[in-house]
């Protein structure tokens, strides 16, 4: 029997993930997908998704036109990794679509009847609907173009954060997208950390499952470890209750009457707008009411913007965002694909999603298999493999939240990356996430590390090959490529085609043969 | 009969019946508060004394008069609720009405009652800091470089560094938290529904009409205003101060009201231990936000120590000690500042219990509270001494605050401050002020790094060694003795160089500081003994002078007036302070803060190279070194100076950079991912400090 040829693809031009690992043995193919998706907001997104979708349908046909995906991971709720599966809800979702699934993957955090998921989901629900009350609110004061700089990071990542959007028809949001991929599946598995599982497929491949962590503490990092997780997800959800509940926003509807003043009517005369028109022309006129008007004016003075209140009152909602944003990360579904027959001597392919701290630092927290049913497991010994052991022979990594400042651990991650044949990929655009956004992706000083590490052996969903990966000056120099190892070029295969963004042609996906 | 005069004499007289000659100006003006907050009012034991009146300096004629907001000198009141979409209509407190009644009665419905209750509030605590300080009032403004850009590019100045008006927002937030925004210079008020389970029956808490909240966050302005980079946390203590201190304030506030006093001394029997109104903060926010007392408590921690030292059995004694926290254990600010709390309140406690011994013993032949119950007039005389100590403490740690570093500051270095402040003006301590303080201090935990021990006279900020004294410029002067004759110290001096703009005295007094700022730069720059750099602990001097000194190439160079290139240096502030003592001793200070800046990285090789001069792209943070120095004004020799050093070697483990490094990024094992893990971004000051740390 050969040894199986095992094939990484990173869709390019997403700021987002979506991975294709297909598997051949003597014939057998299996066919392993990791999220698909793209950030909210991009030009052209609906179209792009739609294009990696057939092309994935293509990709998945066997000999007969039957398109399979013997495996489909969700790693998290972020428009990042499942909004094309909104996107091409026909191939992913609906019913009698072109594409077949066999099992979906989730985390344990989506299991339905599983007490702990259902206390994270309430908490999530609970800060989404006091942002959402926030954003709301925000419309209400500023117009339909009213955002709020405070909610930026969290409406790009979780899908709309209207609900209203979504009924039949509409954009799915989020939840329901999840909802919608676990009927589409034949069956769905809910991973548990330290799970050792051989993937699906006529060939599969021996599968760690690292996180997400059960432990709260790892969940949530910023949790000092002597206090009861408890007390913070109570917390947490008073918190989000208290600010829902002192907008007036009640159990998602949101009324011009839930924001009235508590004073009563006749103090309450003078609207916002209304001032704005009174201070401009208490400049004017040398009326006697002109120190009333002057506060006005002293206000709304261009010279003053930078010290008015008006959002202020929204900060709470960003702090809240911010929580839920990179708690949602935390809970990242992180994969490792060990190739050859033994357990723990193998290469390793690494997917970490966008786990941040507590996520990565869990790794280390179980040996491999722990406490799982052997027969399934199909391991030989129990707790032999070691996470240390894994990242040292990791040869591929998809780098966490597209090479963010947050999302790779140092000591206990990259630094143990070890083995010399290392390759990592990273979906990034940073013409959205750096120019645009200032996310800072890539981090510079990551991808600095990770250039040395891999000896320039870096794919950017972004870049033609070697570009983009020197650093002059604390900033990354474009269009000054590094040289290409030939022996690394001979196992890259690159797919162009025209971006239905831009209309012209560019890379579409770059594939990386492991083994 | 006789006709009446000449037809000016008739008019003469008629003005004098219709205008007679002017009144005398009202000393003070009046006006209605809290003195708690809404709740107390609702509670019969209390509702007596919560009706209080706080009575402000009327506007001199040289101040901005008061006008509807209100909005006069030193604060402007807006009153705009951005989530209700309204803007509030500004109280008139000269409105007859209103002038003949000490303004609106205290009411929670009426949002123009908040308004003045904000106003009078934050102007008592403005006056106290004055008056203790002697000097006025300034706010500071902290101006990132991206609304500075913004400004310019529409064709305005550069944002001021100084605000003449501090803005108070008294509905800017609907949450349970309060706070004081630097980069607004503005206070922003929230108003919350209390809690399930709050049975108070409350539809709102307003946290403008809580006297301590107003107090505390005004007190945040002040400090700012005074120290500008006491917002900078640069270790544990930063914040910590800035949230003990405030809570001192509004502490001792309380014992401003003699009839508050003299009402809860009544009812405790002339103690003033144990959680009651006057030693609580904020009861109706705490109870609001589900706490059973008050939101804190100055002597929790002193508490817990008196009940672990009063269980007899050794063994149990012993365990419960080891079980009290510590102030090793705390980094939350808040928790930590009541370390700060602890410390001055159980002094002020001590002295007030000193100073009444007698009065007890005469009157119940016992020196400590006996339980039963006192005559009023009794109860009147404790109250009184209890006002008199708290004012006396409050101004020995108001006064202290010149004679802190300008940057970097620990709890400990603030004792040695209160004490050398304390020294300085009050010579003689014949009830032992500064002994008490010194143990409180102790007691909490609070230790001070390089004193010899915990007596007054260790605890002293030493004299400047003269061997490191540079020479003055003008034979037989002092050090500082030619930097005097540039300064404008008089109102006078600054008036013959000025034509009248119509500028009120403060304003005129912020052209003055910002001048005499100016001009101490200058005079730096002409210095060229290289002493000075010992003197002042930073790099004053061009490399070439000071051949012995190691060159930081990480301290920006750059030349004045087409001199040698030198080590850039700020002067923070340049202020002159006249304080009276208690026995009528005069003290007339000059406060000069120099700072510095160094580019600062997490690791510790890149910092040698960026030392060197190798570039290194953004540093991760500012490093910052500098001194406070006290000048004699009446000669210009310099009486003490404070100092935080700049030039630590890196490689030096335990020297201020390498804490400030490890402070900063958090030496918490595995989390210090280090180079790429922080943002470079994160060197700019954080947004809104003072609102995060409610919101988490």
């Amino acid at each position: 029997m050969a040894e199986p040829e095992v094939r990484v693809r990173m869709y390019k031009r997403l700021l987002g993930d979506c991975f294709l690992i297909t598997v051949r043995q003597d014939g057998k193919q299996s066919n392993l997908l990791i999220d698909c998706g793209v950030l909210q907001g991009v030009p052209g997104a609906k179209a792009m998704m739609q294009e990696v979708a057939r092309d994935i349908v293509e990709t998945c046909k066997d000999d007969g036109g039957r398109a399979v995906l013997h495996m489909l991971a969700v790693t998290h709720e972020h428009a990042d990794h499942i909004s094309g599966f909104a996107h091409a809800r026909d191939v992913f979702i609906d019913e009698g679509g072109p594409l077949e699934v066999e099992q979906v993957w989730m985390a344990w955090t989506e299991k339905p009847d599983d007490p702990q998921a259902a206390q994270l989901r309430q908490r999530f629900e609970k800060s989404k609907h006091a942002v959402t009350a926030a954003a709301e609110l925000a419309k209400l004061r500023m117009g339909e173009e009213g955002r709020l700089e405070e909610l930026d990071g969290l409406e790009d990542f979780v899908a709309p954060v209207n609900e209203a959007l979504a009924a039949t028809g509409g954009p799915l949001t989020g939840r329901k997208t999840m909802v919608g991929l676990q009927e589409k599946g034949k069956t769905v598995e809910y991973l548990e950390p330290g799970e050792v599982r051989t993937s699906p497929g006529p060939v599969g491949l021996r599968t760690y499952v690292l996180a997400p962590p059960r432990k709260p503490e790892r969940l949530f990092t910023d949790l000092p470890s002597k206090d009861g997780h408890e007390t913070y997800l109570n917390g947490l959800n008073e918190r989000a209750d208290a600010f829902a509940m002192n907008l007036g926003a009640v159990s998602g509807a949101f009324s011009e009457a839930g924001v009235s003043s508590p004073f009563s009517r006749r103090h309450s005369a003078l609207t916002t707008s209304g001032a704005q028109q009174l201070a401009g022309q208490g400049r004017r006129s040398g009326a006697s009411r002109d120190a009333a008007r002057s506060l006005l004016a002293s206000y709304y003075h261009p010279a003053n913007e930078a010290r008015r209140i008006d959002n202020d009152w929204a900060g709470a909602a960003g702090a809240l965002a911010l929580k839920l944003d990179s708690d949602t990360n935390n809970g990242s579904l992180v994969l490792a694909f060990e190739l050859g027959d033994t357990p723990g001597e193998g290469p390793v392919l690494l997917f970490a999603a966008d786990a941040q701290v507590g996520n990565w630092l869990s790794w280390h927290d179980q040996s491999y298999p722990e406490n799982v049913d052997k027969d399934k497991a199909g391991v030989g010994e129990i707790g032999k493999v070691t996470a240390e052991s894994l990242l040292n022979r990791t040869i591929l990594y998809k780098v966490g939240h597209h090479a963010s400042h947050n999302a790779t651990l140092r000591e206990q991650g990259l630094e143990m990356m070890t083995d010399p044949k290392l390759v990592a990929m990273i979906p990034v655009v940073s013409a959205v996430s750096d120019t645009k956004k200032g996310w800072h992706m890539p981090y510079v000083p990551l991808l600095e590390r990770l250039v040395a590490k891999t000896e320039g052996r870096v794919l950017r969903g972004d870049c033609r090959l070697g570009d983009g990966l020197k650093v002059k000056d604390g900033k990354i120099v474009y269009e000054d490529p590094l040289p290409v190892d030939p022996k690394y070029e001979a196992r890259l295969e690159i797919r162009k085609a025209v971006n239905p963004a831009t209309q012209k042609e560019d890379e579409f996906w770059v594939e990386y043969r492991v083994a | 009969m006789s006709e009446m005069g000449t037809r000016a004499e008739v008019a003469a007289v008629d003005a004098a019946f219709l205008e007679p000659p002017a009144y005398p100006r009202p000393s003070m003006r009046m006006l209605r508060v809290y003195a708690f907050d809404p709740q107390a009012s609702k509670d019969l034991n209390t509702a007596v004394m919560n009706d209080a009146v706080i009575a402000i300096p009327w506007e001199e004629h040289w101040e901005e008069q008061l006008k509807a907001g209100p909005s006069g000198e030193y604060i402007e009141v807006i009153d705009h609720d951005p989530v209700s979409g309204v803007f509030y209509a500004p109280v008139d407190l000269n409105h007859p009405h209103l002038l003949a009644q000490n303004g609106l009665p205290p009411s929670e419905g009426r949002p123009q009652f908040h308004q003045q209750m904000v106003f009078a509030v934050a102007m008592k605590t403005i006056k106290l800091f004055e008056r203790a300080l002697g000097r006025s009032i300034i706010w500071a403004r902290e101006v990132s470089q991206e609304s500075d850009q913004a400004v310019r590019d529409r064709g305005h100045h550069r944002q001021p560094y100084y605000e003449k008006k501090l803005r108070i927002h008294p509905h800017a937030l609907r949450e349970a938290n309060a706070y004081y925004s630097p980069e607004k210079t503005a206070l922003l008020f929230g108003y919350f529904k209390p809690a399930e389970g709050d049975r108070s029956g409350d539809q709102w808490v307003f946290t403008c009409l809580s006297q301590d909240v107003v107090a505390h966050e005004t007190t945040h302005a002040i400090l700012h205003g005074i120290h500008r980079r006491s917002i900078e946390s640069t270790n544990i203590d930063i914040l910590a101060f800035h949230e003990g201190f405030a809570d001192i304030v509004a502490l001792f506030q309380h014992f401003t009201m003699t009839e508050v006093v003299a009402h809860q001394i009544s009812h405790s029997r002339g103690s003033l231990r144990g959680d009651s109104l006057l030693t609580g903060l904020a009861r109706q926010f705490g109870q609001a936000i589900g706490r059973k007392g008050s939101l804190r408590h100055a002597l929790a921690i002193i508490d817990a120590q008196r009940e672990a030292d009063a269980i007899e059995d050794p063994a149990a004694h012993e365990a419960a000690r080891r079980n009290l926290p510590t102030i090793g254990d705390i980094t939350e600010p808040h928790e930590r500042g009541g370390y700060l709390v602890a410390a001055i309140f159980d002094a002020f406690v001590t002295i007030y219990e000193r100073r009444t011994a007698d009065l007890l013993r005469i009157a119940t032949g016992s020196s400590t509270p006996t339980g039963a119950e006192l005559s009023p007039d009794l109860v009147r005389r404790l109250a009184n001494e209890a006002s008199k100590a708290s004012d006396h403490i409050l101004r020995m740690c108001v006064r202290a605050l010149d004679y802190i570093p300008p940057v970097d500051m620990h709890f400990g270095e603030y004792l040695r401050a209160i004490i050398t402040a304390d020294a300085d003006l009050v010579p003689q301590d014949p009830l032992r002020y500064r002994v008490a303080v010194a143990e409180s201090f102790r007691k909490c935990g609070i230790t001070v790094p390089g004193c010899m021990s915990m007596a007054p006279d260790s605890l002293m900020w030493e004299a400047p060694d003269l061997a490191e004294v540079p020479t003055p410029h003008v034979r037989g002067g002092d050090l500082f003795s030619s930097l005097l004759l540039k300064l404008y110290l008089t109102f006078a001096a600054y008036k013959r160089s000025k034509k009248d703009q119509g500028l009120s005295l403060r304003e005129q007094n912020l052209e003055i500081v910002e001048h005499n700022e100016w001009r101490v730069w200058e005079w730096l720059q002409q210095q060229t003994d290289p002493r000075w750099d010992q003197l002042l602990g930073i790099h004053l001097l061009p490399d070439a002078l000071v051949p012995g000194r190691p060159v930081l190439k990480s301290i920006a160079r750059r030349s004045y007036k087409g001199g040698e290139p030198r080590p850039v240096v700020q002067v923070y502030s340049t202020r002159a302070a006249r304080r009276w003592g208690p026995d009528g001793q005069e003290l007339n200070q000059l406060v000069i803060q120099i700072a510095q800046k160094r580019a600062a990285y997490f690791d510790a090789e890149q910092q040698a190279l960026a030392d060197l001069g190798e570039p290194c792209g953004e540093p991760d943070f500012w490093f910052r070194g500098g001194s406070t120095l006290l000048i004699d004004l009446r000669d210009g020799r310099l009486r003490n100076v404070i100092r935080k050093r700049i030039d630590y070697a890196a490689e030096d483990e335990t020297g201020r950079l390498a804490e400030e490094r490890r402070f900063r990024m958090g030496d918490d094992g595995p989390l210090a991912m280090a180079t790429y893990t922080e943002v470079k971004g994160q060197t700019a000051p954080v947004r809104e400090p003072f609102a995060m740390m409610h919101r988490g």
